[in-house]
């Protein structure tokens, strides 16, 4: 398992291209990247630069075309579905910018999902206490359709941080939220994050936001340049 | 299990759709189990009904007495505790034997039936006692005791006698002991020639009629053991025909019959029934599996996303299917027992209707079989007919979820017809399983593979040829609308997508309009359209020279005769030139024995006819060129026959038949085979020559009277055999009516499954037409926003929905008629007849359906606020 010293996130020589249309477009090249334990940092590109796409592989969900992906030590490039679920379900939280709560659940219920699926036993009382955090106990009963966008985004918070990952992937947090409610909500995120020690990996076009990061990068022509 | 949980969570959070579901099920499904408890209870009766004409299980009958080596052997084949009897039947004169001493006592032809004590096996024989009053007594037991004799009321009315009085049969004086009232093997539209009449058999030797070359059809019955006649085993009896006809194979004299072989033509309209709701029932449950699919393809494609969500906090990708697979499986369980309660409430109200035709003793009873069948089919069938939808998530990507504009739910798979194979499987399987044949079930599976291949082929061209006429309202400025464009367009370029929809709304409008039509070539056999001519006296053995007077005298008594049919008598020597005694070499006895039995099992009674009269109908080959011969135009004279009665000799279309008539050869060629149309009751025959060729041969007539009432028609019998004493009386009203009765329900059971599908049909097109809807209220709020009108939203959607409907329909419409087609030539009979009235009005009413469902929900989707819906979009 890593210490603070070594890279919870190792992306290197990574490429990936799509197929459009009959031709073939690439997307990331020779993608090299590190991140260390408990550090938060933060992507920005212009739009269709790639930022999707290696959020996509980082967590496991999409896998390169080259090079290798290491997180928290384990090497998920060439890992099966199964154990790249059991993967994410430990180790990686992942917070949209569209919510992607599922719709027919309640907000607790929706919480208390990623730690069901990895069988906890006592998932509501652990989910409970996570949307006390964001500060939405009172809430626990509603339906995705009755919260508001900020209620929904600090759901899909409270459900990405539920399971305690290690690691934790936000597309674009604030995205869809007006600019007051997407303070509050990053606000709560950078405060979540810093108080567990866990590492953020932070997709944005807002440069306020990326600021706030400990480390900005920028995505272009496939690969990731540091901004200082 | 956490993904049964969250399937059970997730159904109880969409209230909606769960409970559309389930209904969408357990229509289908109440449909299956209604029409098999029907079906079980029709086979039922129908068993019992044939067993009763029969009066056995089996039975073996000749001309000639049957050996001891052939009962021998015959015996050996049935089971132990089989129960056997023997009758004789010949047909010949009963006189009235009276105190009169002044000339020979009146007589008339009656058929007699000499009968063993235990007679009859099945069913029983209704008698009035001397008293005139029902008599309960075993007078089949008495009989062998002594010499009496149980004789039809026309015996008693021609003859004016009275129960106790006696006749004299031959050399032997019987004393008549009562009147039957109703005898089960006359359940029958075929009539015997003369009155019947029953005698113990052990007194039919005393009579001295049963000698050498008497025409004595000597009758071998078996019942079999309790076991074996169960209503459920038909087959046994089936089999065990088989196995004595294999024996008989050499013995071309000797008839088998089973109870299911031997039952006329009451029985084969019943298996049409049968034959019929088992189609009633495939059809109720391919709608469900349509409609099931198509909300289970809406419903998956809705929920991928949250798979994809899924995944991305960490369930596996088959993990995640569990979810849907568990709420198919609940779903279609709770349909199936939806379906069970549904079915248990409806069939008393059927079992009311029904009961004058099935008879108030047969349970109409969910059947144990098909309550498995459908909770298998409901908690199993549903996910496996979802299968093809499963497929589509294997080309799911959690990924998309990072990117804004793509959206998880469009994938594609083309592994999809793998997917369906086990459905497939299952059609066939219960096609067979309700036709009790694997052939039925290879038809209805081609059937249906064929139905979607011309509809997904007819629905790909059509869609796509609609680019002219868009380019034709283009042009024209006069007619030039944006939304009818926009209709138009987008159902050309989406054809791929609504390739499904036209598939199976047009799979539905085939099937559903298939029903009525077959529905209508059904009841077209049972409704006697010559109801005001029903026959009540059928006359026999008129002779030329009292064609004139008994016309007269019918007259004079305001009486209609229907025709006279001509009756002539005459051998089947040659068929194509080639003598047919040959086949009849292996019967045993002398060459003059072989001889004999050859001619009784050749003679037919040949009519002339020009045309085909209106109970008849052309089922192959050509009416005759002319109604008469013309020895200028004509090689040889032409001849019509009776459909089954070819089948049963094996006679072909264009076959040339030489018969002996009185020493004469008269050669003909079969020009036609016709079907006669089993509820008219006129008389008919199995060989119809033109007019023209057998005019001057040797003929008795056939004539009917029509019905009368009960004094009218018994003072008739009397003056008849007064006047016209050769004449042999036979009043068939009472058969007739019964007969009516039965086929009059058997159509209106028909006509009321028929309704059944109907509604079944058009429940699950609803489900289809409003996930349509749903699917397009996105659009409409784009629309809405984009600052559409309210008519134009309308004219926009509805025009979609109207084209591919009114395609599909129109698609369907036409496959139907090919699928009523193939399933009259191959399950009824050949018996096809043009419906175009009732298969136009349930595809008029699918497009008028999908419409009125597409209006109702676009107005709610106008009505809802555009953010609303956009937003449940995303």
């Amino acid at each position: 398992m890593s210490n603070p010293q070594s890279p919870v996130i190792s992306v290197a020589k990574v490429g990936k291209s799509y197929s459009r249309s009959g031709q073939k477009v690439s997307v990331l090249a020779d993608l090299n990247f590190e991140a260390l334990s408990a550090q938060t940092i933060a992507i920005t590109g212009p739009s269709g630069s790639g930022k999707s796409t290696l959020l996509g592989l980082l967590a496991g969900l999409d896998q390169p075309d080259q090079g290798t992906i290491t997180m928290d030590g384990i090497d998920i490039t060439h890992m099966s579905q199964a154990d790249l679920a059991l993967f994410r379900a430990k180790t990686v939280g992942i917070v949209f910018q569209q919510f992607h709560l599922l719709q027919t659940l309640t907000a607790l219920e929706n919480v208390s999902l990623p730690l069901e699926i990895a069988g906890n036993k006592s998932a509501e009382a652990a989910a409970l206490s996570r949307l006390e955090a964001v500060g939405l106990g009172s809430r626990s009963s509603h339906l995705p359709s009755q919260l508001s966008g900020g209620e929904s985004q600090r759901v899909a918070i409270a459900r990405a941080l539920v399971v305690r990952p290690k690691i934790l992937l936000a597309d674009e947090p604030s995205g869809n939220l007006d600019t007051k409610t997407g303070e509050r909500v990053t606000d709560l995120l950078f405060d979540l994050v810093r108080k567990e020690g866990t590492t953020l990996i932070l997709v944005t076009h807002n440069e306020e936001l990326a600021k706030r990061c400990d480390h900005r990068y920028q995505l272009r022509d496939g690969q990731l340049h540091r901004v200082p | 299990m956490i993904w049964r949980r969250l399937a059970w969570r997730e159904i109880i959070n969409t209230p909606k759709f769960s409970l559309f579901f389930i209904l969408n099920i357990a229509l289908g499904l109440t449909g299956f189990i209604t029409v098999t408890a029907l079906k079980s209870s029709i086979d039922q009766s129908l068993s019992g009904k044939s067993r009763e004409i029969l009066g056995a299980d089996i039975a073996v009958s000749a001309f000639r007495p049957i050996t001891f080596d052939e009962i021998t052997a015959f015996d050996a084949l049935v089971p132990r505790g089989t129960r056997i009897a023997e009758e004789s039947g010949w047909v010949s004169m009963v006189a009235a034997v009276t105190e009169s001493s002044h000339g020979a006592p009146p007589a008339r032809l009656m058929e007699i039936r000499a009968v063993d004590p235990t007679f009859p096996f099945y069913g029983e024989v209704a008698f009035t006692g001397e008293d005139g009053k029902p008599s309960t007594d075993p007078i089949f037991r008495q009989m062998e005791v002594e010499p009496l004799a149980l004789a039809a009321p026309e015996l008693y009315f021609q003859l004016d006698l009275k129960p106790g009085q006696s006749v004299k049969i031959g050399d032997q004086v019987f004393r008549l002991r009562g009147t039957i009232a109703s005898d089960p093997s006359t359940s029958s539209a075929s009539f015997s020639i003369a009155p019947r009449i029953y005698i113990g058999r052990k007194w039919a030797h005393q009579t001295g009629l049963i000698q050498l070359g008497s025409r004595i059809t000597r009758t071998r019955q078996y019942a079999l053991p309790a076991q074996f006649s169960e209503a459920q085993a038909p087959s046994d009896a089936e089999a065990l025909e088989a196995k004595f006809k294999a024996f008989a194979k050499t013995r071309s004299d000797l008839r088998i019959r089973s109870h299911t072989s031997a039952t006329d033509e009451l029985g084969r309209i019943l298996k049409f029934l049968g034959d019929y709701l088992g189609i009633i029932a495939l059809v109720a449950i391919i709608l469900s599996g349509i409609g099931g699919n198509f909300l289970i393809l809406a419903h998956v494609r809705s929920k991928i996303r949250d798979l994809a969500i899924l995944q991305s906090i960490g369930a596996r990708p088959s993990s995640a299917r569990w979810i849907i697979g568990w709420q198919m499986i609940l779903l279609g369980f709770g349909g199936a027992i939806c379906a069970v309660a549904i079915a248990a409430m409806l069939l008393p109200a059927i079992r009311e209707i029904l009961a004058p035709f099935l008879g108030t003793g047969i349970k109409v009873s969910i059947q144990k079989d098909s309550v498995i069948m459908a909770l298998i089919m409901g908690t199993l069938g549903t996910p496996i007919a979802g299968l093809p939808v499963f497929m589509h998530l294997d080309g799911m990507s959690a990924a998309t979820l990072f990117r804004e504009h793509e959206d998880p739910s469009k994938i594609k798979n083309s592994r999809w017809l793998l997917a369906a194979a086990p459905s497939i499987a299952i059609i066939f399987g219960l096609a067979s399983w309700q036709a009790r044949s694997p052939k039925a079930g290879i038809l209805f599976l081609v059937i249906t593979g064929i139905s979607i291949l011309i509809l997904a082929a007819s629905g790909t061209i059509l869609l796509r040829a609609l680019a002219p006429v868009s380019r034709m309202i283009k042009q024209q400025t006069r007619w030039r609308s944006w939304p009818l464009l926009m209709a138009l367009r987008h159902t050309r370029r989406s054809s791929q997508n609504l390739i499904v929809s036209f598939v199976t709304l047009g799979l539905c409008a085939a099937l559903i309009s298939a029903v009525p039509q077959i529905q209508a070539i059904l009841t077209s056999e049972l409704t006697s359209s010559e109801k005001t001519a029903l026959p009540g006296l059928f006359l026999f053995d008129i002779q030329p020279e009292q064609e004139a007077p008994l016309r007269n005298f019918l007259e004079s008594r305001n009486l209609s005769s229907g025709s006279f049919s001509p009756l002539i008598r005459a051998r089947l020597d040659r068929i194509n030139d080639k003598g047919i005694g040959e086949t009849f070499d292996n019967i045993p006895g002398t060459r003059e024995r072989q001889s004999e039995e050859q001619f009784k099992n050749r003679t037919y009674n040949l009519s002339v006819r020009g045309r085909l009269t209106g109970s008849e109908a052309l089922a192959a080959g050509r009416e005759f060129q002319t109604v008469t011969f013309d020895r200028t135009k004509q090689d040889l004279p032409e001849i019509s026959l009776e459909k089954r009665f070819a089948e049963r000799t094996g006679i072909r279309l264009d076959d040339v038949l030489e018969f002996n008539v009185q020493g004469v050869p008269v050669k003909g060629r079969v020009v036609n085979l016709r079907r006669v149309r089993w509820a008219s009751f006129q008389p008919n025959f199995f060989v119809q020559f033109q007019k023209g060729v057998i005019d001057d041969a040797p003929r008795t007539y056939l004539g009917t009277v029509t019905e009368t009432d009960f004094d009218t028609t018994q003072k008739l019998q009397r003056e008849l055999a007064q006047s016209f004493s050769n004449i042999s009386i036979v009043d068939v009203k009472a058969s007739v009516a019964r007969i009516l009765s039965i086929s009059e329900q058997v159509a209106l059971a028909i006509t009321a499954m028929a309704m059944l599908c109907l509604v079944a049909g058009m429940g699950v097109l609803t489900a289809i037409t409003l996930q349509q809807s749903r699917a397009r209220s996105y659009e409409t709020a784009i629309l809405k926003v984009l600052g559409a009108s309210f008519r134009e939203v309308y004219v926009r959607v509805l025009g979609e929905a109207a084209i591919v409907a009114f395609f599909a329909a129109a698609t369907g419409l036409a496959i139907s008629f090919g699928i009523a087609w193939v399933l009259s030539v191959f399950l009824f009979d050949g018996a096809w007849v043009f419906a175009a009235k009732a298969a136009v009005i349930p595809a008029l009413l699918i497009v008028a359906l999908t419409i009125f469902i597409t209006m109702a929900t676009s107005r709610m989707a106008l009505r809802t606020k555009a953010r609303n819906l956009l937003q449940a979009e995303l």
